[in-house]
Order: structure tokens, then sequence, then C-alpha cells
């Protein structure tokens, strides 16, 4: 009995080892028969911002006075935050020359917006030509020129700055 | 009753120097156990299971935006390598999915980028698919033991109304399952 006994204890225990082995091996098998990694995909996205003006306008020959014809010309503002759009004189006077006067003021200039009517002078003070929410937006922006008596003949320039920034 | 199965460790050691037939019959009882062991791990796991795979390496992807990139719309990451392994020969399918149910917010916090803005195309997938948390299969097929690729091609959606600053990313799962 003793020793029948002691066979079957043996038997037991090969079987215990060997089923042991078997769960380490499957689990092996099974982690390898369906593996998985992962990676980051990502995309950094900054300020970003575009500013389309329009060239330089030219008003031809003043045949009078009183205002000019209008011209006019397309703006685009892309910006992927609040933001708006600012103009300003970079002088207070117009540059003249071929005779033209140096202190023709820049408020003689004056611009109208397709989004907004009416009229506003050009200043040396930055003043909003618009503001809004993220996106791309394209507007018509139409100048005029005050012809007045004092307007010497000969040629006048003046410098406009338009400046894009958050809002 | 119990003490009965109770035996010292050094019984086992008095078996060892039990007579010739007795050892003969330790023998064929390890044998048999042998056997019974072999026999049951190749029922219980047939061949499908002991394929081995796995996905060896591939790259972490983080794209910078630009303004050509939001005139375009879109930003693409092509030809992304991701390597597997094939331990012997073996039918196999990779499956791609995001872990993450979208790309994250803005830097503000005011806008969450979808996850559907990611897209990706590769394998046996050649037109552009918006990337979900469930797993679609990129590739499948047969292949020898050896070292494998397969591109994989990303494209994130770009628009100037909603992509605000920020940080947008998915923690995306390549799978590789054996058959």
């Amino acid at each position: 009995m003793q020793r029948a006994y002691s066979f079957k204890a043996l038997l037991i225990l090969g079987v215990i080892v060997l089923a042991a082995l078997l769960v380490a091996a499957s689990a092996d098998r099974a982690l390898a028969a369906t593996a998985s990694d992962t990676a980051e995909v990502g995309i950094s996205i900054g300020i970003l911002e575009v500013l389309i003006s329009h060239g330089d306008i030219n008003f031809g020959t003043a045949t009078g006075t009183g205002y000019t014809s209008v011209q006019s010309g397309d703006a685009t503002v892309k910006r992927n935050t609040n933001w708006k759009v600012t103009i300003q004189a970079d002088s207070a006077a117009w540059t003249g020359s071929n005779g033209g006067r140096a202190d023709k003021p820049c408020s003689h200039l004056e611009y109208n917006r397709s989004w907004s009517p009416g009229w506003i002078q050009l200043s040396t003070s930055p003043t909003e030509l618009a503001s809004g929410t993220p996106g791309e937006y394209t507007g018509t922006m139409s100048y005029r020129v005050l012809i007045v008596w004092a307007d010497t003949p000969g040629d006048y320039q003046i410098d406009v700055t338009s400046t894009l920034t958050g809002n | 009753m119990r003490t009965r199965n109770r035996q010292p460790a050094s019984s086992l050691k008095r078996r060892l120097g039990a007579p010739e037939s007795v050892r003969l019959r330790l023998r064929l009882t390890y044998i048999l156990s042998v056997s019974i062991g072999i026999a049951t791990l190749s029922l219980a796991f047939p061949h499908h299971a002991l394929a081995a795979v796995q996905i060896i390496a591939h790259s972490d992807i983080l794209l910078t935006a630009t303004v050509a990139d939001f005139d375009t719309g879109y930003k693409l990451s092509l030809g992304n390598s991701v390597l597997y392994q094939c331990d012997q020969d073996s039918t196999w399918q990779i499956g791609i999915r995001s872990l993450d149910a979208n790309l994250g917010p803005s830097d503000d916090a005011t806008y969450t980028k979808p996850l559907s803005d990611l897209y990706w195309k590769g394998g046996s997938q050649g037109s552009w698919i918006p990337m979900t948390t469930s797993y679609v299969t990129v590739l499948s097929g047969s292949s020898s033991p050896g070292w494998w690729t397969v591109d994989i091609d990303y494209g994130f959606l770009l628009s100037w109304f909603n992509d605000k600053p920020g940080t947008y990313q998915a923690t995306i799962q390549y799978t590789i399952t054996s058959y």
C-alpha cells in the first residue's frame, strides 16, 4: 500500500509539474500570437496668420477740388486665433514731389470698408479696421483723396500700414 | 485518515533507494506523465497559437503645421514604417486604432480637435480612412520567418476656422495577430 501510494503521489506530482510548464509555455505563446504596440501621432500648431493687403493704389491725375475717383483693393486675413487689423498712416503728411506741397495732411486720404459703411479719415494712430474670430476672411477696401486749393500741382504719395494682431 | 496522506519528504529519497523493479516503475510513471503532458499541450494549443509575431519598431510622429499647410487644408506624414517580425511561417493580420477618443484640446482649452481629423492609409488600404477607436485591418497575409514592414501614411485635416494653437495628438495602437 505504501509503495502504491508513492507511485500515485509521483504521478500526481509529475502531472502538476507538467501542467505548470504547460501554463507557462502557453502563456508565452499566447502573447506572441497577438502583439500590440503604440505610437504617438500628433501635430503642433502655433499661432498662424496671413494678411494679404492690396498693392499700391494710384488715383491718377486729379482734375479739380473735392474727392478723387474711388480706388479699391481686396485684403485677406487668415488667423487661427481671434484677431484684429489696424490701419495707420506712416507719416502725418503726404510726401510732395515735382512741386507738390510737403504738408498735405494724411487725413485727406479716406477709406471705406465693404463690411462697414462710411468714410474714415486716415491718421497716424492705429485704427481698427476689422476684428474677428479664427478663420479666413476677405474684404474690399476703398480709398479716395480730398483735393483742396492748397494742394499745389505736383505728385503726392503716402505710405499706409495695416497690421494684423491677436485680439 | 489524513495521516495516511502525509509523508515526509525523506520518503521519496527512500524510494530512490528502492529495488530495481520499483525504480523501473518510477521511470515508467515519469514517462507516462510526460506523454500525458505533451498530448495535453498539443490538444490545448493547436498550431495557430504557436505562430510567434510581434511589432518590432515604429516611430512617434509629431508634425508642425505651417501657413501653407493651413492653406492646403492638411498636413501629411508619409511612409511611416511599422516593422514586424514573424518567427515562423504564419498567417497574420495587422490592425490599427486610436486609444484616444479625440486629438486633445487647444492650448486655451476652448476647442477639442476631433479624432476624425486624423486620416491614415497604407497596407491594403489605398484610400484615406479617418482614424477611429475601433480596429481596422491595415494588412493581412502570410509570411515566412523574418522581419517585414508596412508603410502607413498619416494626414491631419487643418482649418483656419477650427484649429487654434495647440498640440494635438493621439496614441495609435498597432496590433498584429497570427493565425
